[in-house]
């Protein structure tokens, strides 16, 4: 082959790679959200409906993978979509819910998605010393060139209360700024939020809690009660002598 | 003692009843500057009064009902359980550090306890609060007064302080005013210069009668204004706290607005001077009000007679050399800390500094004092490891951050509020807000970014609102707790913790008018209030 035949080869393919290349990534790398809100409505069981609400930016794609950490998704509905064009999918061990845009026609500009799934919080293993249920949040961006704000919820069960937040990231870049995390109430269940502006390919939000039952120990209430009122009893010379043999005044 | 008089040439002829009087004079005084006779170490027998009485019988089931109250109540919104749970822990040992039902250092450990037993905070967090850098101080600033007491150098330093400026208490309160005001620009630790003059306070207190056993409003004046001192001071120079350059850094990164080291100096430094001289002012006259026994010193003689005790001290010592040479080793590597990288590859900060210190003192041959006889009160090392977590705790679990963000809340501060009174509500939070912090810097980071939120919603000019706020960073004078200068001079003996929240909440509230009046003219004059 001569040089000439060569470098027109090169071209040809140069050219197929340009034009046909996007399409390829199409269904892997949507361009752009505006907006990712995420959902976790806990049940006391340890189950959970998720609601998952995606505004698209710039959609030009004829699909979307979106990550989720569970295999088995229940009573999946997304909303301006047919049936069959959500679904889970798995790659290489993760799994994906894949909206399928070109099989349908539609071309939503903000989609709805809600599903179930079973153990959300395991419930299991050794009780924790104060019965503290550990919760987790996390979510990589493998999907989208960039998001620009998104935001998590994980609402409890009613009865139940924040514990206390664990790890989270992103960490604060300068100290002072605010942290990305919130404690709420929403119809009087505690909500524990995140949200995070411009969220890149490669990104990892992570949130974790623990959280209790609000329900309170009554032995150690009576206890302190009457501890209480037997220190009155007992120590009523304190009025009338005031020797403090153990020196109290430091 | 006579002899050792007659050897320094000091004692009039034996019989003479002027000689006898200064004998005893001397006697006296040697007792009350012998300060192994009041260990800082040995906790003290005491009688109380009825108030105290009172308050210790009654504080005791208060402090439970405080705590019940709080663990017990629904968790309020935006709080989490374990920041319920601190706080709850928190008001109890409040209320019993103040009302002392039981020793504060017993409820240090209560409150210990209860943080782990309520799931406030984790027990491996609350036991490693005793190796804190503030803890490892308390003990080094112990151990190098000690050398400094035990060569009898903080004697003499004491002595020739009184012989100079103590002919009465106030001139001896406005000496040190006088001398923190002088340290402040040159050891920007606060807690170093707290160690660095607590042997002086010491000998001066007992010089006036005020010893840990037996303390009296002398010593209360004399510990808490220089606790006032060491702290306010520090907010006359922009570099005098980490917690003020953090405030200027958040100002500039979040608003855009520069402050230059002249600016904060200009603008803060006449109004701590001036809060200072309030307080010395007041502090003898309203707030521990010294009696006509309390106002000289407590010898008999007067400033002769410590002039005598002086002279008989003879020349400096050798060993007063050397506990001379250690201490200011100390400081010399206090006042050069910002050359330390530059000099050794390496930093050496307050603590490490104050260790090379104590292990120079313990030294075969080289050293001063035997561990038996470093005065180190390790009971109250437990109570500023309890004070410290419980602090801590609040910071951690966010509770401090709720509290602070719904006193904002609470204030209904909106657009078209008048500017003054948005300025008085921000200083007076950022002012009292301390009470819930351990750490200026926690605090800062806190306070400023809602600050400067504050003034971009309302449309004030940012510096108008944020840089008086940031002058309020460094009070932090009302508990024990609130920064290292408050536990190393608590663990004296001096004052109670109701004392302390006595002196600490009248000074703050003197701070925010004096702030307030700055705000409305020299900070007007300036250009930094509209």
């Amino acid at each position: 082959m001569t040089t000439k035949k060569v470098s027109m080869v090169n071209k040809a393919i140069a050219f197929c790679l340009l034009v046909f290349a996007p399409a390829l990534l199409a269904p892997i790398f949507c361009r752009e959200l505006s907006r990712y809100d995420e959902t976790v409505v806990l049940a006391a069981d340890g189950s959970a409906e998720i609601r998952l609400s995606l505004t698209f930016a710039d959609r030009t794609e004829s699909g979307v993978l979106i990550p989720v950490r569970h295999a088995a998704l229940l009573n999946l509905n997304a909303s301006g979509m047919a049936k069959g064009a959500v679904r889970r999918v798995e790659n290489k061990g993760n799994y994906f819910l894949a909206l399928d845009f070109a099989g349908t026609g539609a071309n939503p500009a903000a989609i709805e998605i809600s599903f179930q799934v079973k153990n959300y919080f395991e419930d299991k293993g050794a009780p924790s010393p104060f019965g503290n249920k550990e919760l987790g949040y996390r979510f990589v961006n493998v999907s989208f060139e960039r998001i620009g704000k998104l935001s998590a919820k994980l609402v409890l069960p009613a009865g139940f209360v924040i514990n206390g937040i664990g790890n989270f990231s992103p960490k604060p870049q300068k100290s002072g700024m605010a942290l990305p995390y919130t404690i709420s109430r929403q119809d009087g269940k505690d909500v524990a939020g995140i949200a995070v502006d411009n969220v890149k390919l490669g990104d990892e939000i992570t949130l974790h809690c623990t959280f209790k039952s609000t329900k309170k120990s009554l032995p150690l209430l009576l206890f302190l009660i009457a501890l209480a009122i037997a220190y009155l009893v007992f120590f009523r010379d304190i009025l009338k002598n005031g020797k403090n043999a153990a020196g109290s005044k430091p | 003692m006579a002899s050792e008089m007659g050897r320094n040439g000091l004692s009039t002829a034996g019989g003479n009843p002027d000689s006898a009087a200064a004998d005893e004079a001397n006697r006296k005084l040697d007792d009350l500057l012998d300060l192994d006779k009041h260990k800082l170490s040995t906790i003290p027998d005491r009688q109380s009064n009825t108030t105290e009485r009172w308050m210790k019988y009654y504080g005791f089931p208060l402090g439970i009902a405080v705590f019940l109250l709080l663990l017990y109540m629904p968790t309020p919104a935006g709080l989490t359980a374990s920041g319920q749970a601190v706080l709850a822990c928190f008001s109890l040992a409040l209320v019993w550090w103040v009302c002392e039902p039981v020793p504060t250092y017993v409820t240090s450990l209560i409150l210990m306890i209860a943080l782990v037993f309520t799931d406030g905070w984790d027990q491996d967090h609350v036991l490693g609060v005793l190796g804190y850098d503030v803890i490892w101080l308390n003990v080094m600033a112990f151990i190098l007064s000690s050398i400094l007491v035990k060569t009898n150098l903080a004697r003499r330093l004491a002595l020739n302080l009184i012989i100079r400026f103590g002919h009465n208490a106030k001139s001896m309160l406005f000496a040190f005013v006088v001398l923190q005001l002088c340290l402040a620009p040159l050891i920007p630790a606060t807690a170093a210069r707290a160690v660095m003059t607590l042997p002086l306070m010491l000998v001066v207190a007992a010089i006036y009668g005020s010893t840990s056993d037996k303390s009296n409003n002398f010593g209360k004046n004399l510990f808490l204004q220089n606790l006032l001192g060491i702290n306010i001071f520090s907010s006359g120079f922009m570099t005098g706290s980490t917690a003020n350059l953090i405030a200027i850094s958040l100002i500039l990164s979040l608003s855009g607005e520069k402050v230059f080291y002249t600016d904060w100096m200009f603008a803060n430094l006449p109004v701590v001077i001036i809060a200072m001289a309030v307080a010395w002012y007041i502090g003898p006259k309203l707030l521990f009000r010294l009696k006509p026994g309390e106002q000289i010193p407590s010898i008999q003689g007067g400033i002769d007679t410590l002039k005598r005790q002086l002279a008989r001290m003879g020349k400096i010592s050798f060993q007063e050399k050397k506990a001379m040479l250690i201490f200011g080793l100390v400081i010399f590597l206090w006042v050069t800390d910002r050359f330390h990288m530059a000099w050794f590859g390496f930093q050496i900060d307050a603590v490490m500094a104050a260790m090379v210190g104590a292990v120079i003192t313990f030294l075969p041959k080289i050293g001063i004092i035997k561990w038996n006889e470093a005065d180190i009160p390790w009971h109250l090392m437990l109570f500023s490891a309890g004070a410290y977590a419980g602090g801590l705790a609040l910071d951690n679990s966010g509770a401090a951050r709720w509290v602070i963000g719904n006193l904002f809340e609470y204030l209904h501060i909106s657009k078209g509020t008048n500017f003054w009174i948005v300025y008085v509500a921000i200083i007076a939070v950022n002012m009292y807000s301390h009470i819930f912090f351990t750490s200026k810097t926690m605090r800062t980071i806190i306070m400023m970014p809602i600050v400067i939120a504050v003034a971009q919603q309302l449309g004030f000019p940012v510096l108008a609102l944020a840089l008086p706020a940031a002058f309020t960073i460094d009070w932090v004078v009302t508990l024990p707790i609130n920064a290292k200068p408050n536990v190393i001079l608590f663990s004296t003996g001096q004052y109670s913790v109701l004392d302390n929240i006595k002196y600490g909440f009248i000074v703050t509230t003197i701070g925010i008018v004096i702030l307030t009046l700055a705000g409305l003219t020299w900070f007007r004059l300036l250009g930094i209030t509209p």
